[in-house]
């Protein structure tokens, strides 16, 4: 038996109690990030309230307009308000953007502590994983559109499809990684029974990462339904979301590329500020967790 | 005992530490890392620098090769001497260029300490490519020769070979080669043996002394192992939370200690010599194990693999209030042995009664009821608890699952840590807040409270400090006079095997090559192997804790 | 080693046969009557009709699916239901311009990225590292049509420099191939750029902290060495993996990219079969671009026992 490593692994815990406060020093960017999405999300909630027009309301008369006092952000090829559609246009994405991201997680961490515990079950929940993973979402969506017609729950389904094996195989490795611990085992011995194993020891060690994982996935989600919409296989066109806002902006691009300009920026912020704080979070719960599954 | 006793006033310095001061980047208010430390090396000479764990032992010798971790740690005062420049105001360039060629460093881990992915001939290669020209053929014909001079065996196909495909004790030759190509003036090796066999530890020591006596070489040797330090030092620096606190020629130390601190750390080191023997038990066995076999093999479909042979024919057992030791190096099979024992690992054949029942093929379900009686601690103290549950959590697992009632347990929980000497408001305290031995006292008590009749120690005591070691196997010892309870005391330290072992069971390759009373094990020891391993046990015929020669009472 | 490769080559089988399932079912399972979805409201029964001959909807699960299992192993991917020509003839006239933009792609992301995240774990917690994770985060969170409109508004229409839209295949004329595929390249190269600099950040971060590089710049190795010869080859499996798993991304943003361009390749081809609800396009498309990723991911697997020599089972 190799003998004790102490010296090197007190060292090593010196030094991480030092970098430790510089850990938890922020900085700026995730608080900017929180308060866009915090503005972004209250707004999408609102919406009905706050935005200015109904936005389907159609008016011939204003198609394509510039910027007005009525219309701070002009008007598009029907004589919609663009403010309006655009602030009604978050609802969508970031429902299907938080229900993939639960669906996926809930879904993942399930088949991934039965697979990371049980070996029977592994190989063969791992290849059925490896399938899913190969098949591409925004193709899995097209399909699904294709038949089932638009709906935000063909959206969600197809995203979530793709997503499952990558938690499913985060889950795994962290229990894999767990249940070789010695603590792991001294609960072996002390007579604990599988279930509660997997769900007292093994469960709370995924958590973090889990996290993380879901703030990645909701903004993920949020991007394919954009461009789904964009290539229109995502929800019906009748309601405005970003990706459909965009997609009927893209024929007057060169005239008109502010009909593209703030559905994206809006999407481009909206998406960012969930990732910067994923990656605080990352960086902050679990700073080990840097391979992560993009 | 034999120390080394030559004289170096006459010999050059190599390297002179002057008030060496190293602190914390972030928290410069901090009690420093290192606290003018002062230290000299002459030529040929080999000092070794003691002291426990976070004494700043490594920290200096990552000071001296300009390697502390950007960021975190800094020199803040003092100087580095060596060849009449001060290291600390060298630029990086030339700090660079005094690598390898003046000064070399080994480290503990042989295992990862090798960049895996690079065939470890050109990895020796690489040092003369950095730091000097020559053709293709010299420079693969001076790695051969230093190759050689490490002793390693085959040397053309060792050149050839990936890190993995050597042993611990080759790739540690492998690094003192690469250290030692260009002749450097001074090695500092950081604990270069804890992570060895005692058997590799002998060999890797005496190839240091030997190298060391063909070039002159200044050796600066890192251990916390008092054995080594009396078998290899000329000089001993005592170490303490960043301070030197002593420092004399080896012998002087070992048997005059001035500093009470000195005297602390040598009284901890387990004796060689056994315990007083202790009457044997009138009753039966709690644990009898009957030829037990663990192998291991791979179902390939296209490459067929030797099944491993991790325990086989292993037969012993244990009366009550007894303690029998499980003594062997790394994969003699001593923890497989454990762990079948406990049924961590299922056993391939063979019988483990526990109080008369076998248990080894009992189902998971019908285990559930036995699993009482026997109990398991294990080595490492960070990774054994979880480290999200309180400590009073942790206790009441075992309880709660045999059906006790939670308050019982909890009442009986604060009971336990008065009993292995922690506070009771520990209950409701995570593990970070513990240090080592203290969590290891929790996992004692943690198998006691299932009430066993037999703890299983895997390697309980390794990580500790000595002087932490001692105490943990005292509270052993105490609670086995309280409670009765039967010990399997698997250790790779014949010293600590030989302070609390009524029986040593000496394990190589899987079998059990000797079993007897511990004083006729460590006395008299039949079997060719257990000699060696006693032979190799460093500083073996010295007694630290009284500060003289074994049997010179 | 051979009997890794072997067991690596073996294994993609279930995988392909699990993904055909898949595709399979999708259809079949579609709740009501999938011809009547295909064909729209307007549909006459005579159209349903050749519909469900077309995709073989009236014998049983079983047999469609043997047969279907059957002409798959023939490489009949099925007929097309609005130009009634074979889908992997379609496939074979239009997947040329998409396979020289996503192997330029490829090719310019990896020697773009890896460099980026060697010299930002390098230099960890200095600009250089912070710019390249502002370069990363940002990648991901725009999306590739608003990336690949900016790129046309700039170079295209503002500064002239590049054709607005259209194709030209290498084999003709070079440099219009390159001028024409230059922006969406970039543009699908951002968000690929940022996954795998991303990777290789953290997988150097992780490499960099081990005891060999300790051991090298004991040494005295030179820092460019260091990272280069002792870091990147043990950071690279991860980042290798990314690449493939990356891939998947890739996929999408082909789609999205030969739109936006307007590049008549197998992307356009699917956007042009949504559409028209030609389902045996998609379906075929969705079988294609998985059977890639598999092989994409299996050649990765099979390179990892090249890069660590103690992968070898």
């Amino acid at each position: 038996m190799a003998a004790p490593s102490q010296p090197a692994a007190r060292l090593q815990w010196v030094f991480s109690a030092i970098a430790l406060p510089k850990k938890w020093r922020i900085g700026a960017a995730p608080i900017i990030a929180a308060v866009v999405l915090a503005v972004i999300v209250i707004a999408a909630i609102a919406a009905p309230l706050i935005a200015p027009h109904d936005p389907m309301a159609m008016d011939a008369v204003q198609r394509l307009k510039g910027p007005s006092d009525t219309y701070p952000l002009g008007t598009d090829a029907y004589g919609r308000d663009v403010l309006s559609r655009v602030i009604t246009g978050g609802r969508v994405s970031l429902f299907i953007g938080i229900a993939a991201a639960l669906v996926s997680v809930l879904i993942g961490l399930a088949i991934g502590l039965v697979s990371g515990f049980f070996r029977l079950a592994d190989a063969i929940v791992m290849r059925i994983m490896d399938s899913l993973m190969a098949i591409p979402s925004i193709l899995l969506a097209i399909a699904l559109v294709a038949l089932n017609g638009p709906s935000i729950w063909s959206v969600v389904f197809a995203i979530t499809i793709p997503e499952i094996p990558r938690v499913v195989r985060l889950v795994r490795s962290v229990v894999l990684s767990a249940r070789e611990e010695p603590y792991v085992e001294a609960a072996i011995a002390l007579g604990s029974s599988m279930p509660k194993i997997l769900w007292q020891h093994l469960m709370p060690n995924t958590l973090a990462p889990l996290t993380v994982q879901a703030t990645y996935i909701c903004a993920s989600a949020i991007l394919t339904e954009a461009i789904l919409s964009f290539l229109g296989a995502g929800v019906s066109t009748e309601i405005p979301t970003w990706g459909n806002i965009m997609a009927e902006g893209r024929i007057y691009f060169q005239l008109k590329p502010s009909l593209i300009f703030w559905p994206g920026l809006m999407l481009s912020l909206c998406i960012l500020s969930i990732n910067l704080l994923g990656d605080t979070a990352r960086d902050l719960l679990d700073p080990r967790l840097k391979k992560r599954e993009a | 005992m034999q120390f080394k006793s030559r004289k170096f006033d006459d010999a050059p310095v190599v390297l002179d530490i002057k008030n060496l001061t190293v602190g914390l980047v972030d928290n410069p208010q901090a009690a420093p890392v290192l606290d003018h430390v002062s230290l000299q090396i002459r030529k040929g000479e080999t000092a070794c620098l003691v002291g426990e764990s976070g004494s700043g032992k490594s920290v200096t010798s990552l000071a001296v090769m300009g390697l502390l971790p950007k960021g975190a740690l800094a020199a803040t005062g003092g100087r580095i001497e060596l060849d009449g420049g001060n290291l600390l105001e060298f630029s990086p360039t030339r700090m660079r260029e005094m690598r390898a060629r003046r000064i070399s460093m080994i480290f503990q881990e042989p295992m990862t300490a090798l960049n895996p992915v690079m065939r470890v001939g050109d990895q020796i290669g690489e040092v003369l490519d950095t730091h000097a020209r020559m053709p293709a053929k010299e420079r693969r014909a001076r790695v051969l020769d230093i190759m050689g001079q490490v002793h390693l065996p085959d040397v053309e196909r060792i050149y050839r070979s990936y890190p993995h495909q050597l042993s611990g004790g080759q790739r540690q030759r492998i690094m003192i080669a690469m250290a030692l190509v260009l002749e450097p003036q001074l090695l500092i090796a950081d604990e270069p043996t804890t992570a060895l066999d005692v058997t590799t530890q002998q060999q890797i020591l005496s190839l240091i002394a030997e190298l060391q006596e063909k070039h002159g070489t200044a050796v600066l040797f890192i251990t916390h192992d008092m054995g080594v330090v009396a078998e290899i030092a000329d000089t001993v620096h005592v170490m303490k939370q960043g301070e030197i606190v002593e420092q004399a020629p080896v012998e002087q130390l070992l048997r005059r200690p001035r500093q009470e601190y000195t005297r602390q750390l040598l009284t901890a080191v387990p004796s060689l010599v056994p315990r007083p023997s202790r009457l044997a038990a009138e009753s039966g066995p709690v644990l009898e194990v009957k030829r037990l076999d663990k192998t291991y093999s791979t179902p390939g479909i296209f490459v067929r693999r030797e099944p491993t042979h991790a325990a086989s024919d292993v037969s012993f057992e244990i009366a009550r209030g007894r303690t029998l030791g499980i003594v062997g190096e790394s994969g003699s099979g001593k923890s497989t042995v454990a762990r079948c024992i406990m049924r961590l690992v299922d056993p391939t054949d063979g019988e483990i009664r526990v109080d008369g029942t076998d248990i080894a093929t009992l189902s998971r379900r019908r285990l559930l009821p036995h699993r009482k009686h026997i109990q398991i601690v294990f080595q490492d103290p960070f990774r054994s608890l979880n480290p999200r549950w309180t400590i009073g959590r942790s206790l009441i697992e075992g309880p709660l699952n045999m059906g006790e009632d939670r308050a019982k347990a909890m009442a009986r929980a604060a009971e336990l840590l008065a009993l292995v000497g922690l506070p009771d408001d520990a209950v409701s305290r995570y593990p970070h807040q513990f240090s080592g031995g203290q969590r290891q006292r929790v996992a004692i008590a943690r198998a006691i409270a299932m009430e066993p009749d037999v703890l299983v120690a895997d390697e309980a005591v390794s990580a500790l400090d000595v002087s932490v070691q001692a105490q943990v196997l005292d509270l052993l010892d105490e609670l086995q006079h309280k409670l009765g309870i039967a010990i399997l005391f698997i250790t790779h330290d014949l010293r600590v095997a030989a302070q609390i072992c009524d029986e040593v069971v000496v394990m190589q390759r899987g079998r059990i090559v000797e079993h007897d009373t511990a004083a006729n094990v460590l006395a008299n020891p039949q079997h060719a192997y257990t000699r060696t391993l006693i032979e190799a046990a460093p500083g073996r015929n010295w007694d630290f804790a009284n500060f003289r020669e074994l049997g010179s009472a | 080693m051979l009997g890794y490769i072997i067991r690596r080559i073996l294994a993609v089988i279930p995988v392909m046969a699990i993904v055909a399932v898949f595709v399979f079912l999708l259809l079949r399972l579609t709740p009501g009557d999938p011809a009547a979805i295909i064909a729209g409201d307007s549909a006459t029964p005579a159209q349903l009709e050749r519909i469900r001959e077309s995709l073989g909807l009236n014998e049983s699960l079983y047999v469609q699916f043997v047969t279907w299992v059957g002409l798959l192993m023939k490489g009949d991917l099925g007929t097309s239901l609005i130009s009634s020509t074979a889908v992997t003839s379609m496939i074979g006239q239009r997947i040329w311009p998409t396979f020289n933009i996503a192997v330029l792609t490829i090719i310019l992301s990896v020697l773009i990225a890896v460099p980026m995240g060697v010299v930002a774990a390098w230099r960890h917690r200095t600009w250089v590292d912070y710019a390249v994770m502002t370069f990363s985060v940002l990648g991901f969170s725009i999306p590739v049509f608003v990336i690949g409109y900016i790129f046309i508004q700039i170079f295209s229409i503002e500064l002239r420099w590049l054709p607005v839209q259209g194709y030209a295949a290498p084999s003709e004329d070079l440099g219009r191939f390159l001028a024409r595929a230059i922006l969406p390249c970039l543009t699908l190269a951002t968000i690929y750029v940022a996954l795998i600099a991303r990777m290789t950040r953290a997988s150097m971060l992780e490499v960099l902290g081990e005891d060999y590089i300790r051991t090298a710049r004991a040494k005295g190795v030179k820092e460019n060495i260091v990272l280069f010869r002792h870091a990147l080859r043990n950071a690279a499996v991860p980042i290798m993996t990314i690449i493939g798993t990356g891939f998947a991304l890739l996929i999408g943003g082909v789609v999205i990219t030969e739109s936006v361009f307007n590049i008549p390749g197998i992307g356009r081809l699917t956007v042009d079969a949504i559409l028209a609800r030609d389902y045996p396009v998609i379906q075929a498309m969705i079988l294609l671009t998985s059977a890639i990723y598999v092989f994409i991911n299996l050649l990765i697997d099979l390179s990892y026992t090249f890069i660590d020599p103690r992968i070898r089972y």
